[in-house]
């Protein structure tokens, strides 16, 4: 194997391929990054075997090959690399760089041993705007649970349905859904859930200036392609539970208010709020024309009061001040409607003028 | 304000046994069990055959604490074994602490038997510390009936030396100019946290007594027994700071209660009984703290002594008997592989506080059953523990609370935290 490629050229491909590299394998070669050079072409490939990363970038191949090399070590070299021409060859599993006159032998795995990655099979597969993927993908992924006790809530549930697509994250506390349509493809069905740590991969990994993503998927994997990347990635096993049963149909108190006020009065009212072993807790109290939001702790007090619009029953109701500001933090719009039914009951959160997005929020109550 | 600190260790003298005799004294028999070699040992037949507590006379027969009653048998056939209460115990040793109380606000129960009161600046209110310590030893005597060592010193360490001096009846002082003439001619494996395994290492290397090891260089000591050897360094040599902490003072961690079973349990229905037994009881004292955990733990012994457990981390936080249970059984199936079992037990642990409680959504909800536990725990304290229980346990040969004194973690019995 022999090529010749810039700085730039296997940076973009380690970077991109770099959250897919097992950090606690117990298989070394997993540790490693795949580099295939073929076809004029640099592909870099990684896997934890749970997700798997391929990203082709151009290079001026003069022989073919591929060769593992240890990620950690070949991305901290790639980083410090001159800006310049660089000449990369395979001697007997050692990576030869050179640049300039200086040269660096890197030694590496055999190619045979990396897994493969698995072509799907009886895939079926839809597109859609990269930019709409992603803002999706902002708005449910941060619900989602980080502890693996019940694994099905690590990650976000995708479906697919009558040419919709939702994405729906919770952890039990608070749940956020968004529905998008995708016109094309009416007969289309496809229910999975796909890691949390897939879902800020491919929000992480999607530019602007790819339009548009195109998803895979059979009852096991889902296959996103973008740009010059393909990533892969397992489904959760398990039974989603019936998420739509939970969405309260009815409310006794329907509140609108402005979202940048409601934001800066938690925040600064969580500052006073006992952090306890339910996370920050405030208490809201909703009035015909007015909330107040009241925190008392060892150190002072806080009175935060803004105005609202409030139709129905007023009501005093206690959150967690984090579930509150997540998603007040990704919100585009300017006003939210939030809908209540008295202190025990799920709060629900819809963006005023977006009826495809809305967030579940379960209080904390005294026992 | 810097005054003297003044240091009360006052331990009861074979405590088990002493409560047991003034409690038969006081209902009129004739014997008293302190002055016969007797023993209070668990139920053979139950399989809690151990002795534990000796009076003294048993013990110039070498009768060990901890022993199975058959070897303190063989050592004395005409042994006298009487059984334990448990309940007597508690409120005797509630008694001793109650007249504690009137000595200093400091008051720290260090174990069911033992207690540390801080005296400091208590001397204007009630006197010449040596002559108060005579005083409550008189009184707790006089009054209830059994016999007290007080240790006084400047710190906890050095008050517990001198409380376990000669016994019984005694008031012992180790002030830190007396350590070389009291406390360091006592063999080593007299230190606290001096245990078999320490002592060994230390005999082996040359040191015998207190005061050799008093001498020693600490940073020697370090290499062989870690932190641990600065630990009795310290120790050694009357250094200690530690507070004398009053009840609820130090963190709970854990709540956990385990039994060892009448007969080796090989089913899997009655296994989950006995964790139910156990859950009962976890529950309750969970409650009663008005905390809630989020770990439970499941731990069994079988019949050839081989240790096992598991543990799982909910997702929220509970103080519901059924599902402390409902996890508790879920381990078990996950772990055991048909053996017979002689012992189990239940933790829970990763506490919180039950007054503010996130609700959830797609889990079970244990509402009603929370209800009913309070309504339970009311039932029980007003009426008695065994007024009420599961039909499950009708029938089924064993008990619907497990779970006593001996295994109450509020009273640790071995910690290097004094």
């Amino acid at each position: 194997m022999k090529f010749f490629c810039t700085k730039n050229d296997l940076l973009t491909g380690v970077n991109t391929v770099q959250k897919a590299v097992s950090s606690k394998s117990t298989q070394p070669i997993l540790q490693g990054i795949l580099i295939t050079a073929e076809n004029q072409k640099l592909t870099f490939a990684a896997t934890d075997l749970e997700i798997g990363i391929l990203c082709d970038t151009p290079a001026n191949i003069l022989t073919e090959g591929k060769m593992v090399v240890p990620a950690r070590l070949f991305s901290e070299i790639v980083r410090k690399l001159p800006d310049t021409q660089l000449s990369i060859e395979l001697r007997d599993y050692t990576l030869l760089i050179e640049y300039d006159q200086s040269n660096i032998n890197l030694k590496g795995y055999d190619p045979e041993e990396f897994p493969l990655f698995p072509e799907l099979a009886d895939a079926e597969s839809f597109t859609m705007p990269t930019a709409l993927l992603k803002t999706m993908i902002k708005q449910t992924v941060f619900a989602c649970s980080s502890e693996g006790s019940r694994p099905v809530f690590t990650g976000t549930l995708m479906q697919v349905e009558s040419g919709t697509v939702r994405l729906i994250g919770t952890d039990t506390h608070r749940l956020a859904y968004r529905i998008a349509e995708i016109p094309e493809n009416p007969e289309l069905h496809f229910y999975g859930i796909i890691p949390a740590k897939t879902m800020s991969e491919i929000y992480r990994l999607l530019k602007d200036e790819d339009e548009i993503i195109n998803i895979r998927f059979n009852k096991n994997q889902v296959e996103f392609e973008f740009g010059s990347v393909r990533l892969l990635s397992r489904l959760i096993d398990g039974q989603f539970p019936n998420y739509k049963q939970a969405i309260p149909q009815m409310c006794e108190t329907k509140t609108y208010l402005s979202v940048r006020s409601f934001l800066e009065a938690v925040e600064r009212a969580s500052l006073m709020a006992k952090d306890n072993h339910v996370g920050n807790i405030v208490r809201l109290v909703l009035k015909e024309d007015a909330m107040n939001i009241a925190q008392t702790s060892e150190m002072g007090k806080i009175q935060e009061q803004i105005p609202i619009r409030l139709d129905g029953k007023e009501l005093g109701i206690s959150f967690n001040a984090k579930f509150i500001l997540d998603v007040l933090k990704i919100l585009d719009t300017d006003e939210i409607l939030m809908e209540l039914s008295g202190p025990f009951s799920a709060a629900v959160i819809r963006p005023l003028e977006d009826p495809n997005y809305l967030y579940l929020l379960l209080p904390v109550r005294t026992a | 304000m810097s005054g003297q600190r003044y240091i009360f260790h006052i331990d009861v003298n074979s405590a088990y046994l002493s409560w047991e005799a003034a409690y038969r004294l006081q209902q009129g028999e004739a014997l008293d069990l302190r002055t016969v070699p007797s023993v209070v040992g668990g139920d053979q037949a139950s399989r809690h055959g151990i002795v534990l507590a000796k009076s003294i006379p048993a013990k110039k027969f070498n009768i060990k604490t901890g022993e199975t009653l058959f070897s303190a048998k063989m050592k004395y056939p005409g042994l006298l074994v009487v059984p334990p209460h448990y309940e007597l115990y508690r409120q005797c040793s509630e008694a001793m602490v109650t007249i504690l109380q009137e000595y200093s606000p400091l008051v720290q129960r260090f174990s069911v038997d033992e207690c540390f009161i801080d005296f400091s600046g208590m001397e204007w209110v009630a006197g010449d510390p040596v002559a108060a310590a005579y005083t409550i030893k008189d009184r707790i005597k006089d009054e209830l009936g059994f016999t007290v060592n007080v240790g006084v010193s400047v710190n906890k360490l050095l008050a517990k030396m001198a409380s376990e001096l000669k016994k019984p009846d005694k008031v012992h002082t180790i002030f830190p100019e007396e350590i070389p003439q009291k406390m360091w001619p006592l063999p080593v494996e007299e230190l606290f946290m001096v245990g078999r395994a320490t002592s060994k290492k230390l005999y082996s290397r040359g040191i015998r007594t207190i005061g050799e090891l008093a001498k020693a260089n600490p940073e020697w000591l370090k290499l062989f027994l870690k932190s641990h050897g600065l630990l009795i360094w310290n120790y050694a040599n009357g250094i200690d700071y530690s507070p004398v902490q009053p009840q609820g003072a130090l963190e709970m961690k854990g709540i956990g209660n385990s039994t060892t079973l009448s007969f080796d349990l090989d089913d899997r229905e009655s296994a989950q009984r006995v964790l139910l037994s156990l859950a009962e009881t976890v529950g309750t004292r969970l409650r009663q703290a008005g905390m809630q955990g989020r770990v439970v733990s499941v731990s069994c012994r079988t019949h050839e002594f081989y240790d096992y457990s598991h543990q799982r981390k909910l997702l929220n936080p509970t103080d519901c008997t059924k599902e402390i249970w409902e996890t508790a059984c879920e381990l078990f199936d996950e772990m055991w592989q048909n053996e017979p079992l002689r012992h189990m037990g239940l933790r829970v642990t990763e506490f919180s506080q039950n007054d503010l409680i996130q609700t959830a959504l797609f889990t079970k909800s244990y509402d009603k059953q929370r209800k009913l536990d309070r309504t339970l725990d009311a039932i029980r304290v007003k009426y008695g523990p065994h007024t009420i229980y599961r039909s499950s346990f009708l029938h089924s040969g064993l008990r619907a609370l497990t779970g006593g004194v001996i295994e109450n973690e509020e009273y640790p019995l071995m910690t290097s935290l004094l």
